[in-house]
């Protein structure tokens, strides 16, 4: 049997079978559930990324009140009363003024109870008189000032009030200022006490990654020119350039929020985000994770949906390919039994043990070919009796045969003797012969005719001949050809022939076909032509006779 | 004086309306023509050459606001020519163009002099001047001045310093000024002098690309401030065409509000007005000009008044104006405060 290239063999296929209705099911199941948990791991992220955010706004709330109250702290304390001096009579170099300066310092530098997390709540304080002028710093460079046109001024004279972070024009650096009013003794304002925080502290509350992933960022964007309030972890970032992000956008519109969008940088790269508007900085505060988190997340359920696919894969291949071998060989052993059957073993029988369908199936075919021998060696047996009654016929058939080859070389003897009896020439007297002509004369017997015609005219040295035709049915223009010749060549042996017994319907055949006879002499019958030949004879002993046409009729 | 575009030719006039059936057959899904009606041609004669400090200019004019509002602006550069500098002032009233650039000081004093300009807007809301020192040279204060030379250049500058010294109650007489003899910042790398009169966002980066660490007295933060970019024109354009100079402002500050959200981008029109420039230096100084632009509580283009008053006490003061103008004159806020909101 012919091995077929293995797409066509039936335990490929079998196999192929059972491992797409292993994987197609599981991977439909994997498929669905790899998008409901990505949509899960995205739902987790965002609310993350909220409370990451809830947080990050209560830090910076709380650093906020940590400065006010410093400042609250810090007015309760001596440094009032020499305020209310001093903004009555704003002299920098006045030693009341170095006094006070000193002792802001000293609330700068004693950080306790005013940090948050170690870093410093403030770089300096400073406390300026109603028209702006700067009276007392903890760093002396800004004694003298005039902060009346500092954004942070306007109001600050009336309540305690925080400026939302600015970049300063001559460093250029981001501050954020607080301010609370300072009341002389009889409750009349007098200035402000003012305290810059440190921005490094807003940048460490941003910048920890509070249970975020690895791509995680936390930053505030100032509605002012859209600037960045903190920096960024991409360094290439500077803070005081203006970013855009749908995010960024809708924190700054007042939304709070999460989405999936792209993010600030240039190229931008797709997070997952949570904004909201922060009213006491006036900026949006955004929590951002790379998209690719939640691949990351996803990642470990996925390689194990994975590999169950591929587990599954394996078992239901090795399942098929035993399923089709089981099926393949009994199929495969009942084909070579056929095949050699076929070739003439009809003796072979399948050997199948299986109890099942292919088992009936071997059992039948099994059956089939006894059937099939049986029937075989029945035939034979028959074409063998067929073929000796044959043989038998066939010699008998070559003995009649032989019979009839015998018999007919008798006929032919016999024929001839027929023939030499259809043609006799016989001596009537003397020198006048007869030939009496019976039945059909044919080329053959015309020619015999001849011969023994002038064979007997030689014999008896006949003067005469009398041809008879009386006994010939039918003169044609062959049989009278012949006639004419054998009256030539008897005339050469020195005869004459006399053509007798012409009966009326042979003349008119004669006539009708045109035949010349005339050289021919003549007679109704026989004994007419005898008479003629007896006088011929006489006269020829005397004289030749006158005409021999003449009929004596 | 202003110029209306010229009317259409006979020829163009009969062809007009053939053109248009054209058009119209041609594009019936068309909408109406976006370009305004009207289109004004005018000048302005900017303070300096084509740089960073016109960036609003340049953007006002490549971003499309000029032509939005119907105007078509011919910016031309200032700074010297072969007959000294260029006085905006002189250019605006001689009438060959319709606005300049000016600072404050200068327009008042030439409204002193009886010459009919008006400030309409400023470019920035803050005085870029600072007396400039090393970071290390010990000098934080004015007071710190003392006994140390600075480098000034008469005018505006000295004007500045000696108002800042005034107020800081600093003994001039032991400040050593000196006449300023170069634009650059050498004499105070080189240490000639100690200090130097000059903008945060001109010598300021300047030292700092030569990698020195500047110090900052800027004079705003001692309450002593005018505007060094003011437009002006002239009083009769003012009352014959009010709609027009609103137009121009409205214009200028949608460039400057492209100029603040994106400086890269103003970079690159500024270049295409003077390709000779450097790049990433003129990035530098414009991302420095940013934040006087626009400090928070400011809105683009405005002026206060308290700021016009200081510029002229401080002028009075130093002696260079003799009597007192009407303020409410030399400047209005009349059309900056209709731009508000439109950039």
């Amino acid at each position: 049997m012919p091995t077929l290239p293995f797409w066509r063999q039936l335990r490929w296929w079998l196999v192929a079978g059972f491992v797409s209705l292993a994987t197609l099911p599981l991977a439909v199941v994997v498929g669905f559930t790899a998008l409901q948990v990505r949509e899960q791991t995205t739902t987790q992220i965002i609310n993350q990324l909220d409370s990451v955010v809830e947080l990050k706004h209560d830090q910076i709330r709380r650093w906020l009140q940590g400065g006010h109250t410093a400042l609250a702290f810090a007015l309760s304390q001596p440094v009032i009363v020499q305020a209310t001096l001093l903004a009555t009579d704003p002299n920098p170099e006045a030693p009341t003024a170095a006094a006070l300066s000193a002792q802001l310092a000293a609330i700068i530098n004693n950080a306790d109870g005013y940090a948050e997390g170690g870093t410093p709540l403030f770089t300096e304080l400073f406390i300026y008189n109603s028209d702006g002028v700067v009276i007392a710093a903890s760093n002396p460079a800004e004694m003298g000032k005039v902060v009346s046109r500092q954004p942070f001024f306007e109001g600050s004279l009336l309540e305690p009030r925080t400026q939302v972070p600015y970049y300063t024009l001559s460093t250029g650096e981001l501050t954020m200022v607080i301010t609370r009013p300072v009341r002389g003794g009889n409750g009349q304002t007098v200035g402000a006490l003012a305290g810059r925080l440190d921005m490094r502290t807003l940048g460490q509350i941003m910048i920890e990654r509070t249970g975020l992933a690895e791509s995680g960022e936390t930053y505030l964007v100032s509605r002012e020119h859209n600037y960045l309030l903190t920096p960024s972890r991409h360094a290439e970032n500077e803070q005081n350039r203006a970013y855009h992000s749908q995010g960024i956008e809708a924190g700054l519109a007042g939304e709070s929020g999460s989405g999936l969008y792209d993010d600030y940088r240039t190229p931008a790269v797709p997070v997952i985000g949570s904004y909201r508007w922060v009213p006491e900085l006036e900026a949006a505060l955004l929590a951002e994770v790379n998209q690719v988190e939640i691949d990351n997340q996803f990642s470990g359920t996925a390689r194990f949906t994975i590999l169950m696919t591929i587990g599954a894969a394996l078992i239901a291949a090795l399942a098929g390919y035993s399923a089709a071998t089981d099926i393949a060989r009994p199929i495969t052993t009942l084909t070579a039994a056929a095949g050699r059957i076929a070739q003439g073993e009809r003796s072979e029988r399948a050997r199948i043990t299986t109890i099942n369908e292919i088992g009936a199936l071997g059992a039948a075919f099994n059956h089939m070919a006894d059937e099939l021998q049986a029937t075989l060696d029945g035939l034979e047996q028959r074409i063998a009796e067929r073929t000796h009654e044959l043989a038998q016929a066939n010699a008998e058939q070559e003995r009649v045969l032989a019979e009839l080859k015998a018999s007919l070389s008798e006929r032919d003897m016999l024929s001839a003797t027929v023939r030499e009896l259809s043609s006799p020439v016989l001596p009537l007297v003397d020198g006048i012969l007869a030939m009496p002509l019976i039945g059909v004369i044919d080329t053959a017997r015309a020619a015999q005719l001849q011969e023994a015609l002038l064979g007997a005219i030689e014999r008896h040295r006949a003067r005469i001949v009398l041809i008879d035709v009386t006994g010939v049915p039918v003169i044609d223009s062959q049989v009278a050809q012949a006639l004419l010749k054998a009256a030539d060549a008897t005339r050469l042996l020195g005869a004459e022939p006399v053509l007798v017994g012409i009966r009326p319907e042979l003349a008119q055949t004669i006539v009708g076909l045109g035949l010349d006879l005339s050289g021919l002499v003549s007679q109704p019958d026989l004994q007419a032509g005898l008479r003629y030949a007896l006088e011929w004879r006489g006269s020829k002993r005397a004289t030749a006779p006158q005409s021999a046409n003449v009929s004596p009729n | 004086m202003f110029h209306r575009n010229r009317r259409p030719t006979p020829l163009l006039a009969c062809m007009l309306p053939l053109a248009l059936f054209l058009l119209a057959a041609c594009a019936p899904a068309a909408g109406p023509a976006s370009a305004p009606a009207i289109r004004d041609e005018i000048g302005i004669q900017l303070s300096w050459i084509h740089e960073y400090s016109s960036a609003g200019f340049h953007a006002a004019e490549r971003g499309g606001h000029f032509a939005a509002e119907g105007l078509s602006v011919r910016l031309e550069e200032g700074g010297f020519s072969e007959n000294g500098y260029i006085e905006p002032i002189d250019e605006v009233l001689s009438g060959r163009l319709e606005f300049g650039l000016a600072s404050a000081s200068s327009i008042i004093t030439a409204r002193a002099a009886g010459r009919p300009i008006v400030a309409i807007a400023s470019v920035l809301q803050r005085s870029p001047t600072a007396v400039i020192a090393r970071a290390n040279s010990g000098i934080a204060r004015p007071q710190d001045l003392e006994g140390h030379s600075v480098a000034v250049t008469s005018g505006g500058a000295q004007h500045m310093l000696a108002a800042l010294l005034q107020a800081q109650k600093v003994d001039t007489s032991v400040v050593r000024q000196v006449e300023r003899t170069s634009f650059g910042v050498e004499p105070l790398m080189e240490g000639e002098v100690d200090a130097m009169v000059g903008w945060v966002i001109n010598e300021g980066v300047q030292m700092r690309e030569q990698g020195e660490e500047p110090l900052f007295l800027l004079a705003s933060d001692y309450g002593i401030d005018t505007y060094d970019f003011v437009l002006f024109t002239t009083e009769e354009l003012i009352n014959t065409r009010p709609e027009l100079v609103e137009r121009l402002v409205r214009a200028l500050t949608k460039g400057l509000a492209d100029v603040i959200a994106n400086p890269e981008r103003a970079i690159e029109h500024t270049l295409s007005y003077n390709p000779e420039l450097d790049r990433e230096g003129q990035l530098r100084r414009l991302r420095a000009t940013i934040p006087l632009m626009n400090p928070p509580g400011s809105r683009l283009g405005d002026m206060q008044a308290d700021v016009w008053e200081l510029t002229q006490e401080m002028l009075l003061q130093q002696g260079a104006l003799n009597r007192s103008i009407d303020l409410g004159a030399a400047f209005t806020r009349e059309f900056v405060e209709r731009s508000f909101g439109s950039e």
